[in-house]
């Protein structure tokens, strides 16, 4: 069974490092950028199973790439990474991606190794 | 006096309105309700007190006349006694001169008897002014007599013709004698002694005086200072003798003549009537269109009316002598009230300007607290904004260390290392519990707990918490700790429309504190029964443990924040669980066991009747 890819955007290094080491560990093929313009131009159309996105980054947020990334790949799934709880500031961009903001798409960290293996599991497994 | 109210209530107005204070002693209707019943109270007051005013004026007015009538009538006594008196010594003169040695020798003129004559007649001018001393004998024909400069001398002329001269022969006595016109004119009266011998009592001749009316009373008038006043003088047949109308002179009252200008008035003539019959009078009558007071009083020489004097006053001048005396009453009493009417503005002023002054420190304080409410608001609005990015950012930090952890447990097997990275995940998930309480606290507080609801069977998920804690219990499961944990309900689905993360929040919560307790408590062991039951419309879900009961000092604040007196955790769980179930419209309640061992954390809230619609996501927000 070939490996599930992942697409993991985080601007803390460390976060990306410890996700990327865990979701390996479960199986799966993981590219990770903390600079969400890195992440973009280098994003490789219909080849990642989920993409996993912080929301509040430096230069572009999360929502942000989601746009640019959908406008190269639309029907890329995608999940969002994030210790708000929160959107009201970001919902000029949710909208532009979003028509609601559907929590079944929003981790919250910190989340166990577990978890985030259970949760992930759902979404790529959803249709 | 009106017309001073008005203007006082005025100035009232006026001063309440210039000095700006009119609206913040009065508001709105207050205000006008104010203004007005002030009015009422001011024109009340003083129209109850004019009114007063008037009365007791009108008392005293009464008072003073009857007052001054009684000092004209006492005046008038005194008048008519002096007069007596003095026509007493000059009868008594007389009757000196009666008895003289001279004179009772019959010796009726010559050197020596005027000699004394003389003597007698300045005695009697120092008393009264008299016209003429005379002498006459028993013939009637005068002897002797001295006049005063200006008057012929009737000496050798015939009085027989005379009233008094019959009346002072026939009756042996002195008398005092009515009113008779001189052939000169003048109207008098004569005052006559009979010369009587001593030795045989027989009639030798008179002496007497001619006392000219008019010259005699007017003396009197001035002595008791009647100023204004008129005198009127009668006779014993009711002739004037002095009257201000010179034709009544010589005419009796009684006369038609005299009856006809006094216009018959029943009043006058009463009065004349009573004063001829030895008595003192008064009467008020109008004569010549002035109204008059009138008393009068009998000359009693020897207890008999001779004379009668009376003091005619017109009423205006009493009047105005008492308007004289009312009006400096009535001018102290209105010293008084204007005094009075100052010193309550003065004081209306003084309150207005006090509670002008009062109002602007009230207004400053208020807004000072005003302004440091909004500080403080500020402030606590900043902190809270502090607290919750705070949790935020703690959150990012721990999602590494939770994530190495976990991987790392799972690939270092050496349990002395294994055992130290546990003490590590342990603590990251502790902390982010922690993150995650405060951050509830802190929605909670700005009233920002937002629910998810959806409908589901509350049975499953306690079912599944249930099973998690199991796993959790066996899966660490060493020696002494074995807790069993049980859940039975009566039914195998409750609907209930709630938010689902939240219940499941509250369940662990109450979970978690069972459990903390009941492994807490020594030998370990011990169970916690959960149970779900539906009464009515209402769900309970209760979670009994064996553990060591709430403590009581901790019960009173059970469910308040930092009631915590635990081993672990954040001590906030009860808090929000609590937040969360009233946010549903529920509520949740704790006990010590009845049977002594442990406590029972219950809550309750809504269940729903119907199945819930399976298309439905349940995503709403409430």
């Amino acid at each position: 069974m070939k490996k599930k890819r992942i697409l993991l955007v985080d601007d803390e290094s460390d976060i990306t490092a410890a996700l990327s080491m865990a979701l390996v560990e479960y199986g799966f093929e993981v590219d990770s950028y903390n600079d969400p313009l890195a992440a973009l131009s280098n994003f490789k159309p219909s080849y990642y199973d989920l993409v996993i996105l912080d929301i509040k980054m430096p230069v572009m947020n999360g929502f942000e790439l989601l746009r640019e990334i959908k406008k190269v790949d639309e029907s890329v799934k995608v999940c969002f990474l994030t210790a708000l709880s929160e959107f009201r500031n970001y919902m000029p961009h949710i909208s532009e991606v979003w028509s609601t903001l559907d929590e079944n798409y929003i981790i919250r960290k910190p989340i166990g190794n577990k978890d985030l293996l259970r949760d992930i599991t759902r979404i790529i497994n959803s249709c | 006096m009106k017309k001073d109210l008005i203007y006082l209530v005025y100035y009232l107005i006026l001063q309440l309105k210039r000095k700006g204070s009119y609206n913040t002693l009065f508001s709105g209707r207050a205000k006008e309700v104010g203004v007005i019943s002030t009015i009422l109270i001011i024109a009340i007051s003083y129209g109850l007190f004019f009114y007063q005013q008037n009365v007791t004026e009108e008392n005293v007015r009464n008072g003073l006349f009857v007052e001054q009538r009684n000092r004209q009538i006492g005046s008038t006594e005194a008048m008519a006694q002096h007069i007596g008196s003095d026509l007493s010594l000059v009868a008594s003169i007389l009757q000196g001169l009666a008895d003289s040695t001279y004179l009772q020798q019959g010796e009726l003129y010559g050197d020596r008897v005027d000699k004394l004559m003389r003597e007698r007649f300045d005695q009697i001018n120092n008393i009264t002014r008299v016209d003429g001393l005379f002498i006459a004998d028993g013939d009637d024909i005068i002897t002797y007599n001295i006049v005063t400069e200006g008057h012929r001398s009737f000496v050798n002329i015939d009085i027989s013709f005379t009233d008094y001269v019959q009346e002072t022969k026939n009756t042996l006595r002195p008398v005092f004698s009515e009113g008779f016109e001189g052939i000169d004119g003048i109207y008098r009266i004569a005052i006559t002694f009979p010369i009587i011998d001593r030795e045989n009592g027989q009639y030798i001749g008179m002496v007497g005086v001619q006392i000219p009316t008019i010259d005699f009373f007017a003396r009197y008038g001035n002595v008791y200072s009647i100023e204004s006043l008129y005198l009127a003088s009668l006779d014993r047949n009711a002739v004037h003798l002095i009257h201000p109308e010179k034709s009544f002179i010589g005419v009796s009252f009684f006369d038609n003549h005299t009856q006809a200008l006094t216009g018959h008035n029943k009043f006058l003539n009463n009065l004349i009537r009573t004063v001829m019959s030895g008595k003192s009078g008064s009467a008020i009558y109008e004569f010549k269109n002035v109204e008059r007071l009138t008393t009068g009083y009998p000359v009693l020489i020897e207890g008999k009316p001779e004379y009668f004097v009376f003091t005619i006053n017109p009423t205006s001048y009493i009047y105005a002598r008492v308007n004289e005396v009312l009006f400096t009453e009535r001018l102290k009493m209105f010293s008084l009230v204007a005094g009075s009417t100052a010193a309550v503005v003065v004081l209306i002023l003084l309150l207005i300007k006090w509670n002008n002054i009062l109002d602007r420190q009230v207004k400053r304080r208020t807004k000072e607290l005003e302004e440091s409410y909004e500080n403080l608001k500020a402030h606590n609005k900043m902190q809270k904004e502090f607290i919750n990015i705070a949790a935020h950012e703690l959150r990012t930090p721990i999602q590494p260390i939770i994530s190495s952890s976990d991987v790392l447990l799972s690939k270092i097997k050496d349990s002395k290392h294994h055992e130290l990275l546990e003490i590590v995940s342990r603590n990251a998930n502790r902390l982010r519990r922690l993150a995650e309480d405060i951050l509830d606290v802190s929605k909670i507080e700005s009233h920002n707990l937002l629910l998810h609801k959806e409908q589901f069977n509350i049975n499953d998920i306690i079912e599944n918490i249930v099973q998690g804690y199991q796993n959790q219990i066996q899966g660490q499961n060493k020696d002494k700790s074995d807790t069993e944990i049980l859940f039975a309900s009566k039914e195998d689905v409750i609907w209930v429309e709630a938010d689902k993360g939240r219940l499941i929040q509250v369940i662990s919560n109450l979970l978690d504190n069972s459990l903390k307790f009941t492994k807490s408590k020594k030998g370990g062991g011990g169970k916690i029964t959960v149970t779900s039951e539906r009464k009515d419309n209402q769900v309970t879900v209760s979670v009994k443990d064996t553990g060591t009961g709430i403590d009581p000092e901790i019960f009173p604040k059970l469910f308040s924040r930092f009631a915590s007196k635990s081993f672990s955790g954040t001590g906030l769980g009860l808090f929000i669980s609590k937040s969360i179930i009233e946010e549903h419209g529920g509520k949740i309640w704790a006990q010590n066991n009845p049977d002594g061992g442990g406590a029972t954390f219950s809550f309750a809230i809504l269940s729903s009747k119907q199945q819930p619609n399976p298309d439905r996501s349940g995503e709403t927000e409430g």
